[in-house]
């Protein structure tokens, strides 16, 4: 446990940097808020029928961006186990008396404690806006936020130990940001989608963006749902990286 | 003409390396069609047209994913700033070609930009047949040219702004802005107002890399932006950019 | 407490360096060395023509270095020791290829300085295995070879034998003084291995934070055959009541240095036997830490 705190501190210090990261990418949150706000305008004013309105699917995206933007840092996990692995990094790590695994996530983790509670909190201040925020709800939300980076990062750990068998991975990488952002939820909010495809609602990828979007809304049992998937990705990773270790090549001299 | 057959076998044998890139990187060309489709096909619903017709958008989509694998030539700009700050770039500057050159040729991705091109040439034919629209070489051709014309315009403006990465090393966040910009190249440019339509078409002209490709390949009338003005001033501040940064170059490590 | 500013940003300008001139004949063999931060990567790459001087005049063969003409650039070849310019993932010959299309060398001279290459370094053997696969020392050897492929006529090498070990340094200077010695190449070397540098290098030139302290003769630096290091048991020091200012104890032995041309040493070794001390000439890093001790 101490080694996971020590992690979480050594992330925390650079914390200036990934501040800076965190407010350049709200800055962006913006120009992508008024594609969706354009477009879901100029369909609905068309005549089309859609499950929500343009507010309520404002209020989604915004949601969803920010979260994006706090969570981001949960993206590099691919790379950097595909570094460690590859360029012989891992063996400085594995010498050590500390579980990689989890090192590599409390490291993570130490990199969004401070931007995702910075995030929701902006958040709330945009919310304040448009309707009153729920104070529960909003606890809520900072949980399942954690949740969803936990999921996420889980899946990003997986894919980057696949390294220990097919050497590059960061195109699969690239699909699989492709497939997250259908369902997420990022591209479109799940509840618009048609009534055959609505379980899709509680595929695990839902736990990064959907899910949290709809805790805030007052649907508290999407948190146990994370929580299943967390503890379940969470369990694969260690089992994929203890297989995977044995096959580990050790490039670089 | 030695030296671009190098840069293409070099990317042919790296992809050969790793066999399994080949599939991956098809894969996700498709999944990423797959995402647009789906993504249109939601908010159409059955419903015919909301001031665009569905064959106008999933062209646009193809034509889109075309003009990726088209820019996937400028593969080398992307990274510029890390090779910078790792002070790889130096090795450039002591070989007897342009740097530039170079550096877009030791990574250009053949493959990938094959399969992408591949890929979108066969969505719009699929396209066309579903919904029986008439192609002409002639509307094709002028679609292609026009796209390439706007893919070198963007690429001068994204490099003006990259080659500042020479003299300051650290501009990932004013590119990264522009790259926001990419996701405007998915959507019509008629759903926005007027200021961001000028916007998209002469200062980040993601228009004129899908929305105005698109419009020349279904003969649409529709006023084509005049570009006569704004190339020969893209081109002018992406060579001053260059001249100036590379004079300042500071170089990372000893 | 030094508190920064989070807007107004303090600057320093540091002279990497300054006022340093020199002139390198045909076919020399020269090695730049300093410590840490002196100014011998800098200086090599203003000579290579990746950084542009703030002042002063650089000329190669005739050539603004930082005009980077085509003429120039084919004249000169130039291994960074940190930094690879092979290619990761595929064949080594790849890379091979590759240069020789940069540098426009026939297939004919290819094939035949290959040939001359491997007899020194023994490459052919690995021209089929991907990059990430070779050793340390595999790597830098083709990294040299990548370097030389159009015979340059000066070459610029900034730590080239670097973390490499002695069978495969010796194999590289081996054939740098082949190089030398048949093409006169020109060749200016940055290292830390001071043994290389006495070993090749027929002159120096020191730097120290950015101006040149020497510049001549290794022989004549410092006056290096003019001292003599001397080592005698701790035991024979103390009975024979030796004072050397410069003495340090090593081990059981005690060391110090002497001017042969100052000193009347007939009396220093009466009555002593061979094996109870040794005699050698000063090393260069001795010297050096001799200046730097004096400055």
């Amino acid at each position: 446990m101490k080694i996971c705190r020590i992690s979480i501190f050594i992330e925390i210090r650079k914390m200036k940097q990934y501040i800076i990261n965190f407010f350049t990418s709200l800055m962006y949150v913006p120009i992508s808020l008024l594609i969706y706000y354009f477009l879901y305008r100029s369909i609905l004013e068309s005549g089309v029928k859609l499950a929500a309105d343009v507010s309520e699917l404002m209020a989604y995206y915004t949601v969803v961006l920010f979260i994006r933007a706090a969570v981001s840092h949960a993206m590099r996990a691919v790379y950097d186990v595909f570094t460690d692995i590859n360029d012989g990094d891992l063996d400085l790590w594995i010498v050590c008396p500390v579980s990689y695994p989890f090192v590599r996530f409390f490291r993570a983790m130490g990199s969004v404690i401070v931007t995702v509670p910075t995030g929701i909190l902006l958040l709330v201040a945009a919310m304040c806006f448009w309707s009153q925020p729920d104070p529960v709800g909003v606890l809520l939300l900072l949980v399942s936020t954690f949740l969803g980076f936990t999921v996420l990062y889980a899946m990003m750990f997986l894919l980057g130990l696949l390294t220990f068998w097919i050497k590059t991975v960061l195109t699969i990488r690239d699909i699989f940001w492709g497939i997250l952002s259908i369902f997420s939820g990022e591209l479109i909010p799940l509840q618009l989608l048609p009534e055959k495809l609505r379980f899709f609602a509680w595929n695990p990828l839902a736990s990064v963006y959907y899910m949290p979007a709809r805790v805030l809304e007052g649907e508290w049992g999407y948190l146990w749902v994370q929580l299943a998937y967390v503890v379940l990705l969470g369990g694969a990773a260690l089992l994929v990286w203890r297989v995977g270790l044995r096959k580990y090549e050790s490039q670089g001299g | 003409m030695k030296i671009l057959m190098q840069f293409i076998r070099i990317s042919v044998k790296r992809i050969l390396a790793y066999p399994n890139e080949i599939y991956m990187v098809f894969l996700q060309a498709f999944v990423s069609v797959v995402s647009t489709a789906l993504f249109w096909a939601v908010l159409f619903s059955g419903e015919e047209a909301y001031g665009h017709s569905q064959e106008f958008v999933y062209i646009l989509a193809m034509i889109a994913l075309l003009s990726n694998g088209v820019q996937e030539l400028f593969f080398g700009l992307r990274d510029l700033e890390y090779l910078v700050q790792a002070g790889e770039f130096d090795r450039y500057l002591y070989l007897p070609r342009s740097p530039l050159l170079l550096r877009l040729g030791e990574t250009l991705p053949v493959v990938p930009m094959c399969q992408q091109i591949l890929i979108a040439l066969a969505g719009i034919a699929l396209v066309t047949v579903r919904f029986g629209i008439m192609l002409t070489p002639g509307r094709f051709l002028k679609c292609v040219g026009f796209l390439l014309l706007g893919t070198v315009y963007y690429q001068m403006i994204y490099g003006a702004v990259t080659f500042l990465c020479l003299r300051t090393e650290n501009i990932s966040s004013l590119r990264d802005l522009i790259f926001q910009f990419g996701d405007y190249k998915q959507y019509p440019l008629g759903i926005f107002p007027i200021v961001i339509r000028f916007f998209l078409t002469y200062i980040i002209p993601m228009g004129l890399v899908a929305y105005y490709p698109t419009v020349l390949l279904l003969g649409l009338d529709e006023p084509l932006p005049q570009l006569y003005l704004a190339m020969p001033l893209a081109a002018a501040a992406c060579w001053w950019s260059y001249r100036t940064s590379i004079k300042k170059y500071a170089s990372n490590g000893g | 407490m030094h508190r920064e500013s989070l807007f107004r940003k303090n600057t320093e300008t540091v002279h990497a360096v300054k006022g340093i001139s020199f002139t390198i004949q045909d076919g020399e063999r020269v090695g730049l060395i300093g410590v840490n931060g002196a100014g011998k990567t800098s200086t090599i790459k203003m000579m290579t023509g990746i950084l542009t001087p703030t002042e002063g005049e650089i000329l190669i063969n005739g050539f603004v270095p930082v005009q980077r003409k085509r003429e120039f650039l084919s004249q000169i070849g130039v291994s960074m020791g940190q930094r690879s310019c092979l290619f990761y993932d595929i064949a080594l010959k790849e890379s091979f290829r590759y240069y020789k299309e940069v540098y426009q060398v026939s297939d004919s001279d290819y094939s035949q300085r290959i040939d001359v290459f491997d007899q020194m370094l023994n490459i052919q053997e690995l021209m089929d295995i991907p990059v990430r696969k070779l050793s340390f020392g595999q790597r830098k050897k083709a990294e040299l070879v990548c370097a030389l492929l159009h015979l340059p006529r000066v070459i610029f090498l900034d730590e080239p034998t670097i973390g490499l070990d002695v069978v495969v340094k010796e194999n590289i200077f081996q054939f740098l003084t082949m190089l030398n010695q048949k093409y006169q190449t020109t060749i200016l070397l940055t290292t830390h291995e001071l043994e290389s540098i006495e070993k090749f290098c027929q002159r120096i030139i020191l730097l120290k934070n950015g101006r040149v302290l020497y510049d001549g003769a290794l022989n004549r630096f410092a006056g290096m055959e003019d001292y003599r290091k001397i080592s005698i048991p701790k035991r024979s020091y103390k009975e024979r009541g030796f004072t050397f200012p410069n003495a340090v104890e090593v081990g059981d032995d005690v060391e110090f240095t002497i001017n042969i041309r100052e000193s009347d040493f007939s009396g220093l070794f009466r009555n002593m036997i061979f094996s109870d001390f040794t005699i050698r000439r000063l090393s260069l890093g001795d010297l050096i830490k001799q200046l730097e001790g004096e400055l």
